[in-house]
């Protein structure tokens, strides 16, 4: 179960991920990341409440930030421990910027 | 399409082996994990009711795969996200029980119904997995080639402990176990080869409908139909996929009509899945600065076109045996090169795709009489006819066969006609002496009676590298060693 709540200010379009995002629920996060994707100059994922991410979570945020590099980027906020270490063993790491 | 019918996309590939870098053809970027990876994606982002699966055989062939004994592998295909995959004879390639470490690791389920426990009389895997898309059941049973055997028996307490059953009594066992809970479609993901596949398919198969092949890599334009059941295969790689349209009818619950086709996997068609590309990029990085290290220069490029035939790479290998080992004469198995061709410059990842397997090696001491023997068994007229198994040996001998009956003429050993009385010593590699009986033809009463044995060394591999760095280049290799004359 995931939930994803929506903010924009001046083009900066955050993000915040609540549960887990998985197979699933990547989907959602897929469809919501495109729109989001359209119009914004800069887009911050926040993780605070991110308990786990699987292969499709990470494939959803490895395209933004593709798509997201000519912009000012895509930011991750505040990983929860769990989380960071899926990124580290990933090698994810130090692929996104983080805040 | 009438809306009595629901319509499933069902994908499938099989023999991957490590086929995991795009290739060129003709100009164009085709196949690459990343792509194959990109296709399926694409695929489940435009159609409703998608599956993906795999027929055995995603382990072995690339240097990514063996450097982290498969965990690499399976880490691509968790983001593959195949929703069955059932095992290949190589998937066991680096013992069963690592294998099960994998499986721990795989977020993806791992079907086959004939491995069992035979103390317990329990499978190892799980027989089948139920996909549920639109509201069909499909079933996909896997099956496994019984030759797998001979992989188990590098590890002597799992041989010990498993056996591989018949199939098609595994699957009258798995259709009953289930018969009350019985799925709308049913499909074997057989990786026993389409030969096998034909004759499982020819002898009838109530309750199945399709069956997903893998092993003999055979690369179909069509389904081939027998028995009412389409068989299909996908090649071997990843530069194509095997797409079903499958129609069901809602009512009956029972396929109505298919279509499948063979699609290519290239840049025309689909882009490189970013995900799969990161992970692969980065496994390249961290091998090629291991692996991208000159061994030897050798003066031409040595071809390997066929298991079933004298080829100058294996002539090549053969001599190199012998010289490294000291053996008199070295008996190679065709299978263990990789290759189709290596040279001039081989590299350390050259020699590790070309010789995926860690081998020991033994030396036998036998007569020259006992060794003629040997030769009539090793060239009996199967071998000839599509056997798993063909040797090939070292310079000191040759042998001359009729072309016909595949009768033995004559056999020389150092130009000379084999002394019955001679003592030779006789290398062969750990795979082959694992098979000492069904391969050599020598029964297990003999070991220390008429044929003396002797453990060589634990890794020909590390051995073979170690030549290279005192041997820069080859000797020049006498081709037609083994040959057939009307």
């Amino acid at each position: 179960m995931l939930n994803i709540t929506e903010e924009v200010i001046d083009r900066e379009h955050i993000l915040s991920l609540e549960g887990r995002l998985d197979t699933v629920s990547a989907v959602e996060f897929d469809r919501v990341m495109n729109e989001h994707l359209k119009g914004a100059r800069r887009i911050v994922v926040d993780l605070t409440k991110l308990i786990y991410i699987s292969s499709a979570g990470l494939r959803v945020l490895i395209s933004a930030r593709k798509f997201m590099k000519e912009r000012d980027g895509l930011v991750l906020r505040n990983m929860s421990d769990g989380v960071r270490e899926i990124f580290r063993v990933t090698g994810m790491i130090d692929l996104f910027e983080q805040e | 399409m009438p809306s009595s019918l629901t319509h499933i996309v069902l994908l499938h590939s099989n023999d991957i082996h490590g086929d995991f870098a795009p290739a060129d053809r003709d100009g164009i970027r085709t196949g690459g994990i990343a792509r194959l990876s990109g296709f399926v994606h694409d695929v489940r982002g435009r159609e409703e009711q998608v599956i993906y699966v795999i027929a055995g055989d995603m382990f072995m062939g690339s240097v990514i795969d063996r450097e982290y004994k498969g965990l690499s592998t399976v880490k691509l295909v968790n983001a593959l996200e195949p929703d069955v995959f059932s095992a290949g004879n190589h998937e066991a390639d680096y013992g069963l029980s690592h294998l099960l470490f994998l499986e721990k690791c795989a977020d993806f389920p791992i079907v086959c119904a004939n491995i069992y426990i035979k103390e317990l009389n329990r499978r190892v895997f799980l027989p089948y997995r139920d996909v549920v898309r639109g509201g069909v059941k499909l079933r996909f049973i896997g099956l496994l080639t019984q030759t797998v055997a001979e992989h188990f028996r590098q590890e002597e307490l799992v041989d010990d402990a498993v056996s591989i059953r018949d199939v098609r009594e595994e699957i009258g066992k798995v259709l009953a176990e289930t018969a009350e809970d019985p799925a709308d479609v049913t499909i074997l993901m057989t990786h026993i080869g389409i030969e096998e596949d034909k004759q499982l398919a020819e002898s009838g198969l109530p309750g199945v409908d399709f069956i997903i092949g893998g092993h003999s890599h055979t690369r179909m334009e069509e389904p081939l139909v027998i028995g009412g059941i389409p068989i299909v295969q996908a090649g071997c790689g990843s530069g194509q996929i095997g797409r079903f349209d499958l129609y069901v009818d809602k009512e009956s619950r029972r396929p109505d009509h298919y279509t499948w086709q063979l699609c290519p996997v290239d840049e025309t068609v689909c882009g490189e899945d970013p995900l799969v590309a990161f992970y692969y990029d980065r496994f390249v990085a961290e091998t090629d600065r291991k692996y991208d290290r000159t061994l030897v220069t050798w003066p031409q490029t040595y071809t390997h076109p066929g298991f079933h035939r004298e080829t100058e790479l294996g002539d090549l290998f053969a001599d190199l045996y012998a010289e490294i080992f000291g053996s008199d004469v070295f008996f190679l198995t065709t299978n263990v090169i990789w290759a189709r061709e290596m040279g001039p410059v081989v590299t350390k990842r050259d020699l590790m795709v070309s010789f995926p397997y860690e081998n020991a090696v033994y030396e036998l001491e036998m007569t020259g009489e006992r060794l003629t023997a040997m030769l009539h068994h090793i060239y009996r007229r199967e071998a000839w006819e599509g056997a798993n198994i063909f040797f090939l040996f070292s310079g000191t001998l040759s042998v001359e066969v009729r072309s016909g009956d595949r009768e033995i003429r004559e056999i020389l050993y150092r130009g000379e006609p084999v002394d019955p009385a001679a003592h030779l010593r006789v290398g062969i590699t750990g795979y082959v002496f694992r098979n000492i009986t069904p391969f050599l033809g020598i029964g297990q009463e003999e070991i220390g009676d008429t044929v003396t044995v002797r453990k060589l060394a634990d890794n020909d591999r590390d051995a073979m590298e170690r030549h290279f760095e005192t041997h820069r280049t080859a000797a020049p290799v006498r081709f037609g060693r083994l040959t057939c004359t009307d």
